[in-house]
C-alpha cells in the first residue's frame, strides 16, 4: 500500500520517564531467584505521570523538530492501551497541549501494542489524499503488568510521536506500508480489568512471530525489497530476544536490530515500543538509508513500513531531542516505590 | 471620636471536641458581655475565615445574635482569612463612628479540629490565589517555608535564627492558661521538631485549634478608664505568595501600621507592647520588620536579645502568639486585641507587663497581602 | 468535582497562555480580565516560552489534599525569561536537588486528580531543563 502522493515524516519525537527499576529487583521481590545473564531496566512513570503527559512530551518533541504551524495538523490520534480515562479522547488533551484545537480530527486508537502504526498509516492516507497538509499520530504506554507476572519485569513506559508531511519536506519518505491482521487471542484485558491476561507461549510463535513475518514478507514482496535493501530494521520489541528472532528468520542481521532493541534499558513500552524504535534508527540514520518498520499487536496483527531517509534529516533533526538524551537521563528506584508510584499500593 | 472596649472575653485555645463553632462563639460572646457589665449590642459582628468551607454553619454573626437571644440585632459576617478579626473590630469601629450604633459586640471565632489535618490545610490554602496557588497544591506553610528559605539565603543564616521567634512566644504562652501549648520550647526541641515542608519544621507554624474571642466596643466618653483605640488601619497589597516570599517584604503591614499610628498621633516608640502576627515564625520576622522594629533582615538578631520579652523594652507576643496560645485562623486578631486590652487594663496576671500604656496590635490576612492595625491605650 | 473550573483554566494550565495588556503591553501569567498597572481591559494572548530559573525552593512532606501521594516533592518559586514570577512545582528531580539559579522547562503533568470518579487536572509544572544529547 502506498498514497497517490508520496509523504514522509517531518518530524518526531519521542519521551521516556526519568524512573527506572532494574529486573533484578522485580524478581527479588517476586521469586528470589538467579536471574539470566545481563541486567535490564524498565522505565516508570513518576507519580504525575500517565500516557497523556508521556504522549504530550512527545508530541512537543516532534512539534519541535517539524518547526511547523499546530494549525496546519489535521489530525491528532494516539495509541495507548493505558488511557487515563476510560471514556474520553486522551488525543484532544495531547492536541490542546500542542494548539492543534479546535480544526483538528482527535481520537485515541486501541489495537494492543499497535494502535501507533495503525494511526500512521492512516495519518499516512490523510496527508496523501491531500485532505490535509499534517497529521499526528504516536502511541504511548504506562503499561500494565499483574505484579508478579512474568510481563512485570519489562513493562516500561513511554511514547514517540510522528508528523507526516509531503515528502518533499520530509527527512524520510515512505516507500509502502502493509497490515497483516487475524483474530488471535494471545493477549488482552477485559473491560475494567486493571492487568491483562495473556497465552504465555501462545504470544510467540502463531502470534508474533506469524503476524511479523507475514506482513513483512508481503511488503517485501510488494516493494521488491531485500533485507540487504535496508541498512536498519526495527521490529516490536516485548522483550530483547523476540525482534532478534524474527528478524534472523526474516534474513536481518543482528547489527541491524539490535541497536533499537530499548528492551533492556526501558522496556517494553507496549504502544510506544516500535515507534521508539524507529525514532532510535531515525536518530542514527544517514541520508539514503532504508528502514524497516514493523510493529506488533496483539488480538493480533502487524504493520510494516519501509522508509527512505533524506537529505534533510541532518538539519531537521538537529532542531529536536534524541531518544539518547532520555535513555541516559536515569534515576534508579527499588520495588516498593515502584509499587507506589505505579498505584499499586490500596490506599482507599 | 474614640471607641473604647468595654469588655472582652475568650475561650481557651484548644480541640474542643464537646464543642461546636457556634457554641464557643457564644461562650467568648458571654464572657466579653459578663465583663463588660449589663450591655445590650446594637449590632453583632462575627470574625470566621473557614467555616463556611469547611461545611460548617454559614452567616455565623446571625447565629450567634440568635444563640444570645437577640432579636433586633444587625449582624455581619466577616471573612477576610487571617485578618478577620482585625477586618470586624475595624468594621465595628465604623459602625459607631458613623453614629449608626453605639454599642457593638464583635466576637472572633474558628473551629478547626472537626476538619482533618489535610483538609484544614486545603481549606486555608483558599485564602492564597485559588487559581494559581491553591490549585497547585500550594498552602500558607508551603509559602512560609518558602519565605523562609529565600530569607535565610538572602541574610546568611542558619534555620536556627527562627528559633528565637519560637523561644519567646513559649516563654510567654508557658504562663497562660489559655495557651494550647504552654510551655517553654528549648533550642534542642525547636531543632529536632519533625520538617513539614524545608527548612520550616512543626516548630515553625503556630497549632491550629479551636478559639474565639470577643470583645464589646462602645462609643467612647471623655472620661473612660477603659482601653480604646486609638488608630486603625486596613490595608491590602497585591495578592499571592510570591511577592512576601521574592521580596522579603510585607507593604500593607507596613503601611497598616504607620496608618493606624499616624490616627493614632503616636510614635512606635510610644507602644508598650505589640501583637504581631506569628502565624509561622517566616511571617512573624517579616512583620517585625515591616512595622519598623527592625531593619530588613535583623528581626532575627533582634529576637536574640531581650528585647521582645515581657520584661524587654518591647514585649511581643506577650500571651504566647498564636506560635504557643494557638492559631485559631479567623479569631486570631481577637484574641490578639483581647490580650493587648487585658495587659493595657492591668489584667494580664502572670503575663503582666509594667508600665502598659498604648500596645500596637496587627493581624495578616492571605499570607500578608492584607493587614489590619490597631492602636490601643 | 469541579470540571468547569478546570477547563475553564486549560489554555494557560496546558499551554502557559498568558495576556498582554493592549494597553501598556504589561505580560502576565496566567491571564487576568483587567490590567492592575494601567486598567486596560483588552489583552491579546501572550504565548510564555516556559523557560525559567528557581529563585527558591522547598521539599515538601506535608501536603494539602489531593497532593499526598506526591510527597516528597519540590515546591519553588521561578522567574519566567518574560521576567513573571511563578509559584510552581518542580519535577523530575529529587528535590534536594534543586538549586537556586537552576534552569527549567515547563512540561505538563498530572497536578491531582479528584477521586477515583473525579477529572484529572493535567496542568504545567517545571523541570530541570533537559540535557540534549
Amino acid at each position: 500500500m502506498k498514497p497517490n502522493k508520496a509523504v514522509g515524516i517531518v518530524g518526531y519525537g519521542g519521551y521516556i520517564p526519568r524512573y527506572r527499576i532494574d529486573a533484578a529487583e522485580v524478581n527479588r521481590v517476586w521469586k528470589d531467584s538467579a536471574m539470566p545473564l545481563g541486567r535490564s531496566f524498565k522505565a516508570v512513570p513518576g507519580p504525575d505521570e500517565d500516557t497523556a503527559t508521556i504522549a504530550i512530551q512527545a508530541a512537543r518533541n516532534a512539534m519541535r523538530m517539524a518547526q511547523i504551524s499546530p494549525e496546519k495538523l489535521r489530525a491528532v490520534w494516539f495509541g495507548t492501551e493505558s488511557k487515563p480515562y476510560a471514556v474520553k479522547p486522551t488525543s484532544t488533551i495531547v492536541a490542546d497541549a500542542i494548539g492543534a484545537l479546535p480544526h483538528a480530527n482527535a481520537a485515541d486508537w486501541e489495537f494492543a501494542c499497535k494502535p501507533g502504526t495503525e494511526a500512521m498509516q492512516a495519518a499516512i492516507a490523510m496527508v496523501g489524499s491531500g485532505m490535509a497538509p499534517y497529521a499526528m499520530c504516536g502511541g504511548a504506554d504506562t503499561a500494565q503488568a499483574r505484579p508478579g507476572d512474568i510481563l512485570e519485569y519489562n513493562t516500561g513506559a513511554g511514547g514517540a510521536s510522528f508528523i507526516l508531511g509531503e515528502a518533499e519536506e520530509s527527512l524520510a519518505i515512505l516507500e509502502a506500508s502493509t497490515s497483516y491482521v487475524t483474530n488471535t487471542p494471545d493477549f488482552f484485558r477485559r473491560e475494567g480489568q486493571p492487568y491483562p491476561s495473556h497465552g504465555q507461549r501462545f504470544t510467540g510463535k502463531p502470534a508474533y512471530f506469524h503476524h511479523i513475518r507475514a506482513a513483512v514478507g508481503e511488503l517485501l514482496n510488494e516493494t521488491g525489497a531485500t533485507p540487504e535493501s535496508f541498512k536498519y530494521a526495527v521490529f516490536h520489541q516485548p522483550n530483547y530476544q523476540f525482534p532478534l528472532k524474527v528478524a534472523a528468520s526474516l534474513g536481518f542481521p543482528k547489527e541491524k536490530v539490535e541497536p533499537f532493541i530499548l528492551t533492556s534499558q526501558i522496556g517494553n513500552t507496549y504502544s510506544g515500543a516500535a515507534l521508539l524504535g524507529l525514532a532510535t534508527a531515525l536518530d542514527a540514520a544517514a541520508p539514503g538509508d532504508k528502514i524497516l518498520l514493523a510493529s506488533y499487536g496483539s488480538g493480533a496483527g502487524s504493520d510494516a513500513f519501509s522508509f527512505t531517509v533524506t537529505e534533510r534529516i541532518e538539519e531537521i533533526r538537529s532542531r529536536g531531542v534524541s531518544i539518547k538524551s532520555y535513555l541516559n537521563r536515569t534515576r534508579l528506584i527499588d520495588y516498593a516505590v515502584y509499587a507506589r508510584y505505579r498505584g499499586k499500593l490500596r490506599m482507599n | 471620636m474614640k471607641i473604647e472596649i468595654a469588655g472582652v472575653g475568650t475561650t481557651k485555645s484548644a480541640e474542643k471536641w464537646e464543642l461546636g463553632l457556634l457554641d464557643i462563639a457564644i461562650k467568648a460572646a458571654g464572657k466579653a458581655l459578663k465583663d463588660a457589665g449589663s450591655v445590650t449590642p446594637d449590632a453583632v459582628i462575627v470574625a470566621n475565615a473557614l467555616g463556611g468551607a469547611l461545611g460548617d454553619q454559614q452567616n455565623l454573626a446571625l447565629h450567634v445574635a440568635g444563640g444570645l437571644g437577640y432579636s433586633h440585632a444587625e449582624t455581619y459576617s466577616v471573612c477576610c482569612d487571617e485578618a478577620s478579626g482585625g477586618a470586624a473590630v475595624r468594621l465595628a469601629s465604623a459602625l459607631i463612628r458613623s453614629g449608626m450604633h453605639d454599642t457593638v459586640l464583635v466576637v472572633g471565632a474558628e473551629k478547626t479540629s472537626d476538619a482533618l489535618p489535610d483538609m484544614l490545610e486545603t481549606v486555608r490554602s483558599a485564602g492564597l490565589d485559588a487559581a494559581r496557588e491553591a490549585s497547585f497544591g500550594f498552602s500558607p506553610t508551603i509559602a512560609g517555608a518558602l519565605g523562609m528559605q529565600h530569607y535565610l539565603s538572602t541574610y546568611h543564616l542558619d534555620k536556627e535564627a527562627f528559633y528565637h521567634i519560637a523561644r519567646i512566644a513559649h516563654q510567654h504562652g508557658s504562663t497562660n492558661r489559655n495557651a494550647i501549648f504552654p510551655w517553654a520550647l528549648d533550642r534542642k526541641q525547636y531543632l529536632k521538631s519533625p520538617i513539614v515542608a524545608t527548612p520550616l519544621s512543626v516548630c515553625d507554624n503556630a497549632p491550629p485549634c479551636d478559639g474565639a474571642a470577643a470583645a464589646i466596643l462602645k462609643k467612647g466618653s471623655v472620661q473612660t478608664s477603659n482601653v480604646c483605640i486609638l488608630g486603625s488601619a486596613n490595608t491590602s497589597d497585591r495578592k499571592g505568595i510570591v511577592f512576601p516570599i521574592t521580596s522579603l517584604q510585607l507593604p500593607a503591614a507596613t503601611q497598616s501600621a504607620t496608618m493606624a499610628l499616624k490616627e493614632a498621633g503616636s510614635q512606635l516608640s510610644d507602644m508598650s507592647l505589640m501583637e504581631l502576627h506569628d502565624a509561622n515564625t517566616f511571617l512573624a520576622a517579616l512583620s517585625i520588620e515591616a512595622v519598623g522594629l527592625a531593619q530588613p533582615g535583623k528581626a532575627l538578631e533582634r529576637a536574640q536579645t531581650d528585647d521582645f520579652l515581657l520584661t524587654g523594652t518591647m514585649p511581643l507576643w506577650t500571651f504566647g502568639g498564636h506560635k504557643s496560645r494557638g492559631l485559631a485562623p479567623g479569631a486570631s486578631g481577637m484574641y490578639q486585641l483581647v490580650e493587648a486590652v487585658l495587659e493595657l487594663r492591668g489584667d494580664a496576671g502572670e503575663n503582666q507587663i509594667t508600665n502598659a500604656n498604648k500596645a500596637l496590635v496587627q493581624c495578616l490576612g492571605s499570607f500578608g497581602a492584607q493587614a489590619v492595625t490597631h492602636v490601643l491605650g | 468535582m469541579q470540571i468547569a473550573k478546570s477547563w475553564r483554566r486549560q489554555p494557560s494550565n496546558l499551554r502557559l497562555e498568558g495576556t498582554r495588556c493592549t494597553g501598556c503591553g504589561q505580560l502576565e501569567f496566567p491571564t487576568v480580565i483587567r490590567c492592575a498597572q494601567c486598567g486596560e481591559i483588552e489583552f491579546e494572548t501572550y504565548q510564555f516560552a516556559g523557560k525559567g530559573k528557581v529563585i527558591v525552593a522547598s521539599t515538601v512532606y506535608e501536603a494539602t489534599r489531593d497532593f499526598g501521594e506526591h510527597v516528597p516533592y519540590c515546591a519553588a518559586i521561578i522567574e519566567l525569561e518574560e521576567g513573571i514570577h511563578l509559584a510552581t512545582m518542580i519535577t523530575d528531580v529529587d528535590p534536594a536537588d534543586v538549586t537556586v539559579g537552576m534552569e527549567v522547562e515547563m512540561v505538563t503533568r498530572r497536578i491531582a486528580a479528584q477521586g477515583d470518579n473525579g477529572p484529572i487536572l493535567y496542568a504545567y509544572k517545571f523541570a530541570p531543563q533537559l540535557q540534549i544529547l
